[in-house]
């Protein structure tokens, strides 16, 4: 058992400035990988993509998307946000036949450009799945006439799925107005399938991805899922596609590729005229210059130190730009049989020309190599959206993830009331608990990050204790 | 050790960076009272709010959206405020979300409404966005809403300064827009205005002005579009053009310092008059 004593607490413990300027460093995901020009060993490494961009290639790999039968191209397209319907069609003509749209995609714009493109496409070789938010306060009627609007806006007779956009509970998979305007869409060959889509929480009372998309998996009446899925993220991912696979559920990927930033400094006496329009921004909201020039720093400095962090990677692998980065994530996700296909946000013809003839391929040493490397250097630093995989450690069932969460609120934001506000009322027991607590949850979390000293500082900086 | 913890303690909270209930710079809007509180999200964390919708606004450079629920009588409006920082960036994002365009609007520079649930309103660098979620909008309702919300929004009626780029001789009224990237699906043209051009008969084309994004100029755009592009001369002009995937040629040529063009030409010949035709 290894337990912290009161002595090595204290010692762990860092001062509430360190934590403001050295967590500010902490940006889940390897966005950064490439978000400045990055030196790289030129002429040292092997090129990273065996599979140069290609006007002439065509999709190699098809799927089958869980007990909807179709034979589901390995890259698929995502439509958010997409306006040339030309891009779609040209997507088509290289083989992708799954489109993923959403009502609120552009306030209906890409189901619209989906449409234009419609006259183009055999309309029974592509596969199209639609989504649309569900309020509490919908119901049947409402439902179909806002799936109507889709197919109208799609110029089509049906759709192939349509799903529930981003649900956030595992109660509202069983919204009623929902089935039963399903049902009653089936009934009229509106609709052939069901879906859900869902990306994780973004409040505290809200559930993880996984517990939401394998309770779906097993609900039954859901043929599709869309979910994150990518090389620094993962697990959740993996479970679901484990609930997936054994009830024979259609799974499709989004987010392939985590977010790109790039690094600016902020020099006080010298704002660019974009960080100069922030702070103005900021200030007419109400913040002070200072609380808005503390919180432009801790953005530069995270992005820094991202890109600090992962340049050796970069340099190691010759990766020259973003879009090495991004079509390496990618490429990832498309070795994974079970994942069926990833839904990619085709916006220009290059893109196309860049993914799909990374479809059918094998990743590359050099590649798998590179994203491994990341994922480790990383993995103990990054606590896991919603994840509660060390809930069960703890005696005291101290909500950790949602703590993490104000504590970020208090630094990362500057709510600082906000944030001692919500863990003042926090539902449960509070980190206070930890103090003197005889649990052992050193090695709970799976990912390698040590919780007890975590708990115990964000618990003096949320008291100021 | 120390830096380990304050990473772990700052990672695990990203994801989740949060939107604030205490906003309550929200514009007080005649005839309606605001139902609890205003949210504020930025580029960061609006995905909490719209998900994947986010993308677009991203994209247009979003710096805040402020959302409220506002009640008159049974109607009950959620409403939206995007600061998308300047006017061609909100403008860009209304032509997005609205593409069948909008009809002018006391105080505001355009708005559309969409009964029974949407009305949206663009004026200056602010988008606003309006969803009945409670009740239905009516044409006379929305737009009394949209009026009211005008009036208490800050910025010009007019419409982007940068539209003044664009010929006149020609020009579809109506048919400005903004896009951000990528125009006509072509990742080597950059920000865009554009507007659609009366042809032969009932045709109509789009001609357009590059806005090469900071840290660009004209110049360098098309450096980089002569390295990609085929290149012709005319009458001592350079036009450097090539091929959409089913929609024609497209063009361009360097006029005054800014890069303008044409597209949808059938051949050569149909380039170089529209681009003739089009050059200020």
């Amino acid at each position: 058992m290894s337990r912290h004593s009161r002595s090595e607490r204290e010692h762990n413990r860092i001062s509430r400035r360190n934590f403001v300027k050295v967590g500010g460093a902490a940006l889940a995901g390897v966005a950064a990988l490439a978000g400045s020009a990055v030196p790289a060993a030129a002429g040292t490494t092997p090129s990273m993509f065996p599979t140069p961009p290609r006007q002439d290639a065509h999709i190699q790999s098809y799927r089958t998307l869980g007990r909807t039968g179709w034979r589901v191209s390995d890259v698929g397209m995502g439509s958010v946000p997409l306006r040339e319907s030309s891009v779609v069609r040209y997507a088509y003509d290289k083989g992708v036949n799954y489109f993923d749209t959403a009502e609120g995609y552009g306030n209906g714009a890409a189901e619209r450009a989906i449409g234009e493109a419609m006259q183009h496409m055999d309309r029974e070789k592509i596969f199209i799945a639609s989504k649309c938010r569900i309020r509490d306060d919908d119901n049947a009627e409402t439902i179909v006439d806002r799936v109507r609007g889709s197919l109208e806006r799609l110029q089509t007779d049906y759709v192939d799925a349509y799903g529930i956009h981003l649900a956030s509970t595992t109660e509202a998979l069983s919204h009623p107005g929902y089935h039963a305007a399903m049902d009653q869409l089936k009934a009229e060959g509106r609709v052939r399938f069901t879906g859900v889509s869902y990306h994780g929480p973004g409040r505290p009372d809200q559930a993880s991805m996984a517990d939401v998309l394998c309770a779906a998996a097993e609900d039954g009446r859901f043929d599709i899922m869309l979910l994150v899925y990518n090389f620094l993220n993962h697990e959740e991912g993996d479970r679901i596609i484990a609930a997936c696979k054994a009830n024979n559920v259609g799974t499709t990927a989004m987010k392939t590729a985590p977010g790109v930033l790039r690094w600016q400094p902020v020099d006080r006496d010298n704002l660019t005229e974009q960080q100069q329009q922030y702070i103005e921004r900021m200030t007419g909201r109400g913040q002070s210059r200072e609380a808005a020039l503390e919180r432009l720093e801790a953005r530069s400095k995270r992005q820094r130190d991202l890109y600090e962090r992962t340049r050796p990677f970069v340099e190691q692998y010759g990766l020259l730009t973003e879009e090495q980065l991004r079509l390496g994530s990618i490429h990832w996700v498309l070795q994974n049989p079970d994942m069926h296909t990833a839904c990619i946000a085709f916006t220009d013809f290059d893109l196309v020309d860049k993914v799909v003839p990374l479809s059918g391929t094998q990743l590359g040493a050099a590649e798998s190599r590179m994203l491994e490397e990341c994922r480790l250097a990383l993995n103990d630093q990054y606590c896991r959206h919603g994840c509660a995989a060390c809930g069960a450690s703890c005696p005291h069932d101290v909500p950790v993830s949602t703590i993490m969460r104000y504590a970020y609120y208090y630094e990362g934001q500057g709510n600082e009331k906000y944030a001692m506000t919500l863990y003042a009322g926090l539902e449960g027991t509070d980190a206070s608990a930890c103090t003197d607590c005889a649990g052992d949850c050193a090695g709970a979390c799976p990912h390698g990050i040590d919780i007890l000293p975590n708990m115990l500082q964000v618990h003096d900086l949320l008291t100021l204790a | 050790m120390k830096r380990m913890i304050s990473l772990t303690a700052l990672v695990v909270a990203v994801p989740f960076l949060s939107c604030s209930g205490q906003g309550s710079d929200f514009p007080e809007v005649d005839g309606w009272t605001r139902a609890g509180d205003v949210l504020t999200y930025d580029a960061d964390n609006l995905w909490e709010y719209i998900n994947g919708a986010a993308e677009l606004f991203i994209q247009y450079d979003v710096q805040t959206c402020r959302t409220a629920d506002l009640a008159s009588g049974d109607l009950v409006v959620t409403v939206d405020l995007y600061d998308m920082g300047s006017p061609l960036n909100a403008l860009g994002v209304f032509n997005q979300e609205n593409p069948a365009g909008g009809a002018p609007l006391p105080g505001a520079t355009v708005a559309a409404v969409s009964p029974p649930y949407q009305a949206l309103l663009l004026k200056g660098a602010t988008y606003a966005k309006l969803n009945a979620i409670e009740g239905k909008l009516t044409e006379a309702s929305g737009r009394e809403l949209l009026e009211a919300l005008a009036r208490a929004l800050p910025g010009e009626t007019t419409l982007p300064a940068e539209l003044g780029l664009l010929p006149e001789n020609g020009k579809v009224a109506g048919s400005e827009g903004y896009q951000r990237e990528g125009f006509l699906g072509l990742t080597e043209l950059p920000g865009c205005v554009f507007a659609d051009y009366s042809g032969a008969g009932d045709a109509t084309w789009q001609g357009f002005v590059v806005l090469p994004p900071a840290g660009s100029s004209p110049a360098s755009v098309w450096e980089a579009l002569a390295g990609d592009w085929t290149s012709l001369e005319d009458e001592g002009l350079t036009v450097l053009y090539r091929e959409i995937p089913y929609r024609g040629l497209v063009g361009v040529v360097m006029s005054d310092g800014s890069i303008v063009g044409v597209s949808g030409a059938a051949d050569q010949a149909e380039l170089l008059s529209r681009l003739e035709s089009f050059i200020p």
